[in-house]
């Protein structure tokens, strides 16, 4: 007994409209929580240059603690016992913006950040002491070596590693199905469940994270390609 | 909340992790491992008859999430062989090996790819064969340098493993809504699961720290 392929089923409707809704809100999850969470991660970031000691110790605790919990559970804690913690004056608001889809766009955000926090705060060490020593020695002001020859070095140097947590982001997305966010993956399951053409699906679903991959991959391969650092070693090259 | 239920709470999580997450873990990185040298030295081999399967095989693991692979092999696979059923932990396992293999794989190839050619060349002017070469020249380099990423990738490994729960498998985020939809303290549960997992995790990932650092200082790049 064989399986059937039917590719037709999925332009049915209401399938079609499902695909096409859990595709944007894969996008639409992501980009947000690949720009917050990067934003936030490179501030948590520079906090490791900070002459305070609790701020570099902040710094290297927060990426620490949001990579060593599960991503699910992360997203489960946000989702059932955040709002537990808050005022009801701000619970009642969260839920009816729909906390579901709240509740993953923070917890991807906080996890890129978290990975992105680390990212920088390597990246800072390959910036190196002498370099900096040759920025004071030419008279710029800690702040100013900081603005103008620390930072900008930095975030060429990390390009690469931001591609990687831009493709992480977008699989991590696929979690937000766990509590009910309507996106792809969820959409694969629904099609599944429903007409029970696991198959087509499946390879759709998996497609659309494919694409999405190879698109991510394109525009930061043009990215690295503007940025990268002369005379250091490039991806594919070491 | 009493000493008696927070150890009782605890007591079934962990019995949880064991039995499932843990198992699940160590059988996928058992099975990826062997698997992902053989297609690390494919991906290195001359041949593109046998690169380019491979290379299709990581990217396309690589760039699904790990729950679409879960979906295949319990729910489409079955479907495609014929109806048949399939054990929600073995596709489970199934999907976390094949899932692991594809990452391993990289982190193989990117090690032996790391010791330099040179070596390879001198000690094929001692008169060593090409194969004695590989097995007692570059392997045994190239695992080293491996191990801390290797191990890294299983401790993320060991994390995805929950999402076996959104299968259906009773692993230990599961056991953890059970025990919520029951009593309903989910504060208090959640922070259990939260914290087993930051504390082993934490824990883990220091280790490998430790053996990164050593790995450093026997064999500087």
């Amino acid at each position: 007994m064989g399986y059937e392929v039917q590719w037709s089923v999925l332009w049915d409707q209401p399938y079609r409209e499902w695909i096409l809704e859990g595709i944007s809100l894969t996008i639409q999850i992501s980009l947000i929580a690949w720009i917050l969470g990067l934003a936030i991660g490179i501030l948590v970031g520079m906090l490791s240059e900070s002459p305070r000691r609790p701020l570099v110790l902040l710094s290297a605790g927060y990426a620490e603690f949001f990579r060593n919990i599960p991503l699910l559970v992360q997203l489960f804690f946000a989702y059932f016992v955040l709002p537990l913690l808050l005022p009801l004056s701000i619970r009642r608001p969260l839920y009816e913006i729909g906390w579901e889809w709240g509740s993953a766009v923070l917890t991807l955000t906080v996890y890129t950040s978290a990975k992105v926090t680390g990212h920088v705060r390597s990246g800072l060490n390959a910036v190196g002491k002498g370099l900096r020593e040759v920025a004071l020695s030419t008279g710029l002001s800690w702040w100013q070596m900081e603005r103008r020859i620390v930072v900008p070095l930095l975030l060429r140097l990390i390009v690469p590693n931001l591609t990687t947590e831009f493709l992480t982001v977008f699989k991590g997305s696929s979690l937000a199905m766990a509590v009910g966010v309507t996106e792809t993956t969820y959409m694969t399951q629904r099609i599944g469940f429903q007409s029970f053409r696991w198959v087509e699906a499946n390879t759709v679903g998996t497609v659309v994270y494919l694409l999405l991959a190879w698109t991510v991959a394109i525009l930061m391969g043009f990215v690295e390609r503007r940025t990268r650092v002369p005379g250091l070693l490039h991806r594919g090259q070491v | 909340m009493s000493l008696s239920q927070f150890l009782g709470d605890l007591g079934s999580l962990i019995l949880a992790l064991l039995r499932y997450n843990v198992t699940l873990t160590l059988l996928a990185i058992a099975v990826a491992f062997p698997i992902a040298s053989l297609l690390a030295l494919g991906n290195l081999s001359r041949h593109r008859l046998v690169r380019y399967p491979i290379v299709a095989y990581i990217n396309l693991l690589r760039s699904s999430p790990l729950l679409m692979v879960m979906f295949w092999t319990y729910y489409s696979v079955p479907m495609l062989v014929g109806g048949a059923n399939i054990d929600v932990f073995y596709a489970a396992l199934l999907a976390l090996t094949a899932f692991e293999a594809a990452y391993f794989a990289e982190f193989i190839r990117a090690g032996i790819q790391s010791i330099h050619r040179d070596q390879r060349s001198a000690a094929l002017a001692t008169g060593l064969r090409p194969w004695q070469v590989s097995l007692y020249v570059i392997w045994p380099q190239a695992i080293h340098r491996m191990v801390p990423s290797l191990l890294t990738q299983s401790i993320i490994a060991f994390q995805d493993s929950t999402l076996a729960s959104l299968i259906g498998l009773r692993e230990v985020a599961q056991t953890t809504t059970i025990i919520n939809s029951m009593q309903v303290k989910p504060i208090w549960v959640y922070s259990i699961l939260a914290g087993l997992y930051l504390a082993l995790c934490l824990g883990l990932s220091q280790c490998v720290r430790r053996i990164e650092r050593r790995t450093a200082r026997l064999l500087p790049a």
